[in-house]
């Protein structure tokens, strides 16, 4: 764990892999935190775009 | 003038392969057994092959002789050795997709649907090939098997997940090999060995029967040393497919007809912005000359390709990570360690993020087609340097050092985000490290990139010879 590391996420990850019955083994504790804090920089860049009603999820299906 | 390579020689080509064996000039089996010793001196060296099928391949171009001697048609690829990516069922072999984990698990009771119809077409199966565990890489730098090495520089990547499909023909083992592609995974290797790759239109060809791992964005598709080669084999592997949901209605447009077309007329525009940054002195040198050959003045912008690549990154974590979750929680410590914790963390996304980025993708796809309107191809690196050496964890991009391995994909991802059609081109530069260029076509236009591509070789622009060192074999 890193000082960037947001105050939040290892407790977030915590409880959302308790939820999910993921057990993160304590080796591997810091290489999770590493993606997840990887990948909520890259959703910050899809999460600030706006998108509108019309922004379908791309795929569609058919039955 | 040089005088052709013998069939059964390690610089023959897929084409010339299946004339001589159509017309009886050389056997199937003399093809067969010599790629097969050339497959055995060279794998220690560069590690390409995961399982070698000799039985198999004798049997099969045994069968291709009788066929010529008893005056049916062998088929368009006759006699043609070939091997795929290890996450293509092979009959009689347990589908190992790069892991440790897969080796538990029964043979394949049947072929890859790609598999069998290249077999159809009179071509031999040698083996299946090393790629990163379950294809979430861009190195091949394997925990469990080792490293692919690169032919050009075995001390060098061969880039990935497809890196021992990439390494296999470099080094002339074989012809033609299957890979697959979901952000990268057959254009960085073509890129970095030096070889034609197509990553055709989302669902042109079948993924039927091979192990996946981004259900929306697996593409599958060949490697070959030469434009013609990849789309004889392209055109054998087209058709719809029901075991593939994304193929079920894939429609035939056959290309290997049309190469000879030319490039002339085609309105070809450079990629700007995201793609001409951390960009080496190498990528934008292979970018330009393709572009001066292709007579490429114009750029065009793909708006939002920043975003495309983070977008296409959290779909990859949370759908592949979804598809492991069983064995992630019984038995993480048994992936590759490169893998492992980007599977955890993908297993704890938030859904707002993985749904946001499937939306985005919607909006993406729409602006980026219609770039199409006004350009046939757009140009754009394939990988930002050449091979690096294995084992390197940082390379300095922009004048920023940034992780080697995920920085590989910088400028693919954007592309097979949206499922376009792309040959990667390798780029004529004698005496350096191989590097390509990405040849980007609307969707279901891999006819143009095609003939693009051909134009680049007839001009020598583009060359995929065997590496040095493996060539005489």
């Amino acid at each position: 764990m890193t000082d960037d590391t947001p105050p939040g996420m290892a407790a977030y990850m915590d409880s959302a892999a308790a939820l999910i019955g993921l057990p993160v083994a304590a080796a591997h504790r810091a290489g999770v935190l590493t993606n997840l804090e990887r990948a909520a920089a890259l959703a910050a860049l899809v999460m600030e775009f706006p998108l509108g009603e019309q922004d379908d999820a791309a795929p569609v299906y058919t039955p | 003038m040089t005088a052709a390579p013998h069939p059964a020689s390690a610089t023959a080509t897929a084409t010339a392969i299946a004339a001589a064996v159509r017309a009886g000039s050389v056997s199937a089996v003399e093809v067969a057994r010599a790629a097969l010793y050339r497959i055995q001196a060279a794998n220690d060296a560069i590690n390409a092959y995961t399982t070698v099928t000799a039985a198999r391949a004798l049997a099969a171009a045994a069968a291709v002789d009788r066929a010529v001697a008893e005056g049916r048609d062998p088929g368009p690829l006759a006699g043609v050795p070939f091997a795929v990516k290890d996450l293509f069922d092979v009959k009689g072999v347990p589908t190992l997709a790069g892991s440790k984990i897969n080796r538990e698990r029964p043979p394949a009771t049947a072929d890859a649907t790609l598999v069998e119809r290249l077999e159809a077409a009179g071509a031999v199966l040698t083996g299946a090939l090393l790629m990163d565990e379950y294809a979430y890489g861009f190195t091949t730098e394997n925990a469990h098997y080792g490293p692919a090495r690169n032919p050009h520089d075995t001390s060098r990547i061969c880039g990935g997940s497809s890196g021992g499909s990439a390494a296999a023909v470099a080094a002339g083992l074989v012809p033609l090999t299957l890979g697959s592609d979901t952000n990268g995974s057959i254009r960085v290797p073509s890129s970095l060995c030096g070889l034609f790759g197509l990553k055709p239109t989302y669902g042109r060809l079948s993924r039927g029967g091979t192990y996946p791992f981004v259900g929306s964005l697996d593409h599958v598709g060949p490697f070959a040393r030469s434009v013609a080669d990849l789309a004889a084999a392209y055109d054998a592997m087209q058709g719809p497919d029901p075991r593939d949901p994304a193929a079920a209605g894939a429609a035939v447009a056959l290309v290997a007809g049309s190469l000879g077309q030319g490039a002339h007329g085609l309105r070809v525009a450079v990629a700007d912005g995201w793609f001409r940054t951390a960009v080496s002195g190498d990528a934008a040198e292979a970018v330009g000359m393709v572009a001066d050959a292709l007579g490429a003045t114009r750029t065009v912008t793909l708006p939002e390709a920043e975003r495309a690549r983070a977008a296409a990154f959290l779909i990859t974590m949370a759908e592949g990570a979804n598809l492991h979750l069983p064995d992630l929680k019984r038995r993480a410590g048994d992936f590759d360690h490169a893998t492992r914790d980007r599977f955890l963390a993908g297993a704890l996304l938030p859904a707002a993020w993985v749904q946001q980025a499937q939306r985005f993708r919607r909006w993406y796809r729409d602006r980026v087609i219609d770039l199409f309107g006004a350009v046939d191809l757009i140009l754009a690196p394939a990988t930002p340097v050449t091979a690096i050496p294995i084992g390197t964890e940082f390379i300095e991009l922009d004048g920023v050092r940034v992780p080697a391995r995920p920085n590989m994909g910088l400028h693919t991802q954007p592309i097979s985000f949206i499922g376009l059609p792309v040959l990667t081109v390798p780029v004529h530069r004698p005496g350096r490290l191989p590097i390509g260029v990405q040849v980007i076509a609307a969707p279901l236009r891999e006819d143009l990139a095609l003939r693009a591509g051909a134009a680049l070789e007839a001009a020598g622009v583009a060359a995929a010879p065997v590496a040095k060192g493996f060539a005489d074999a």
